[in-house]
């Protein structure tokens, strides 16, 4: 389960991965070990093939493990008896409601690139790749369209996958009806005696995190910006050397820096 | 003719379910961003960087990179924060599952139980048959 939930996952990129790592990928320099040799190449991509196919065989496996057997083995087995004879129903399923996600953060994405390129009638990037100084509102605009694209990222991540969870859980749920399987609809989570979460303090708290996520992000960007001061501030001043041409000489000799 | 007409779109009806426990849902998901990408991850980042300098391993390419993997302290350190991460991303999954079969069932949830419940029934993850 640890393997499936840390590495099949994410390397699969069905957007069903955590928010906390959203995609793993192989190192480059395994991946031009791998593109090397043409029989290692094959083996990789056979492998490809075989962890999507296992992963759309233990859509459920959450679903089960939550709410019926806190089991992987069980859970998985229960999961793949279940998409047995839906196979391509619950992959279409699957890309509808991803297709439909992405349509609608590509559009708003488009939308606000239109709608700043329409108000600036593109001089703003004319000067941006002229490198003159820009106009005042200019700046706003830009500063605006930033904030409002490192926002909307940060939304986006944070939203995506449970709304593919949704779907997912949408189908689970009806197959459980037409395969007649009980799932216990006693509570989980008991509600606390004196709830302080109530509906104006959840708001409260929602818009407490994100104004602390967002201005994360604004510091991180702008750390990102002015790197050298930053590093300078955080870690002192930074020495760095190269090591010169490691690959045909020894590193770090005379021999690798005329190189 | 209702009936039918909602059998047929199971999938918005469910959808549709769901919305009651958006709320304690969003929050649960911008804790979880906030603690994951802010806390855990460079924290655990600096751990591993900091136990690869005291090994003398300043860097890992395809050089030395089975070199890094034969040494017992950080393959027993990789394991451990592997097991953490998986820990940490159930956690996510059982809390948003949890949440729409409580919406599904006309139940509201709470934050802080929601998380107790993640975080308890994630423990199963080191049960040796997981």
């Amino acid at each position: 389960m640890i393997l499936y939930v840390i590495i099949v996952i994410p390397f699969t990129n069905f957007g069903l991965a955590s928010n906390f790592i959203q995609n793993l990928s192989v190192p480059d320099f395994i991946m031009d070990y791998i593109n090397a040799n043409p029989y290692y190449l094959a083996g990789f991509w056979v492998l490809v093939v075989f962890l999507i196919l296992k992963v759309i065989q233990f859509f459920f496996v959450f679903h089960f493990f939550t709410l019926d057997k806190p089991d992987y083995p069980e859970a998985s087995a229960a999961s793949k008896k279940m998409i047995r004879h839906r196979y391509w129903r619950t992959i279409g399923i699957y890309i509808v409601v991803a297709l439909i996600l992405a349509l609608i953060f590509v559009v708003l994405g488009l939308l606000l690139v239109l709608m700043v390129t329409l108000i600036e009638k593109t001089t703003m990037v004319q000067n941006l790749i002229a490198g003159s100084n820009l106009k005042f509102r200019s700046l706003l605009l830009l500063g605006a369209m930033a904030a409002f694209l490192s926002i909307g990222g940060t939304i986006v991540s944070i939203i995506n996958m449970p709304l593919i969870l949704a779907g997912l859980s949408a189908c689970f749920y009806h197959n459980c009806q037409l395969d007649q399987i009980a799932i216990s609809d006693s509570p989980l989570v008991l509600p606390p005696e004196k709830p302080f979460w109530i509906r104006r303090r959840q708001i409260l708290g929602l818009i407490i995190v994100l104004a602390a996520l967002i201005s994360f992000k604004t510091i991180s960007l702008s750390a990102i910006y002015n790197a050298d001061s930053s590093a300078i501030l955080s870690q002192g001043t930074l020495v760095a050397g190269h090591r010169g041409d490691s690959t045909d000489t020894p590193e770090n000799t005379a021999a690798a820096k005329s190189r | 003719m209702k009936d039918g007409k909602i059998k047929n779109n199971w999938l918005l009806t469910e959808l549709q379910r769901y919305r009651l426990n958006l709320m304690p849902l969003l929050i649960f998901e911008c804790l979880y961003y906030f603690v994951g990408s802010l806390i855990i991850l460079p924290v655990t980042k600096f751990l591993f960087n900091t136990l690869l300098s005291a090994l003398n391993l300043n860097f890992v390419d395809q050089s030395n990179f089975f070199q890094v993997l034969k040494n017992p302290i950080v393959v027993a350190v990789s394991i451990v924060i592997l097991l953490f991460f998986a820990y940490y991303i159930l956690v996510e999954y059982v809390a948003i599952i949890t949440c729409y079969n409580e919406s599904r069932n006309g139940r509201r949830v709470y934050i802080w139980p929601l998380i107790r419940f993640a975080t308890k029934r994630s423990l199963q993850i080191a049960l040796p048959r997981n």
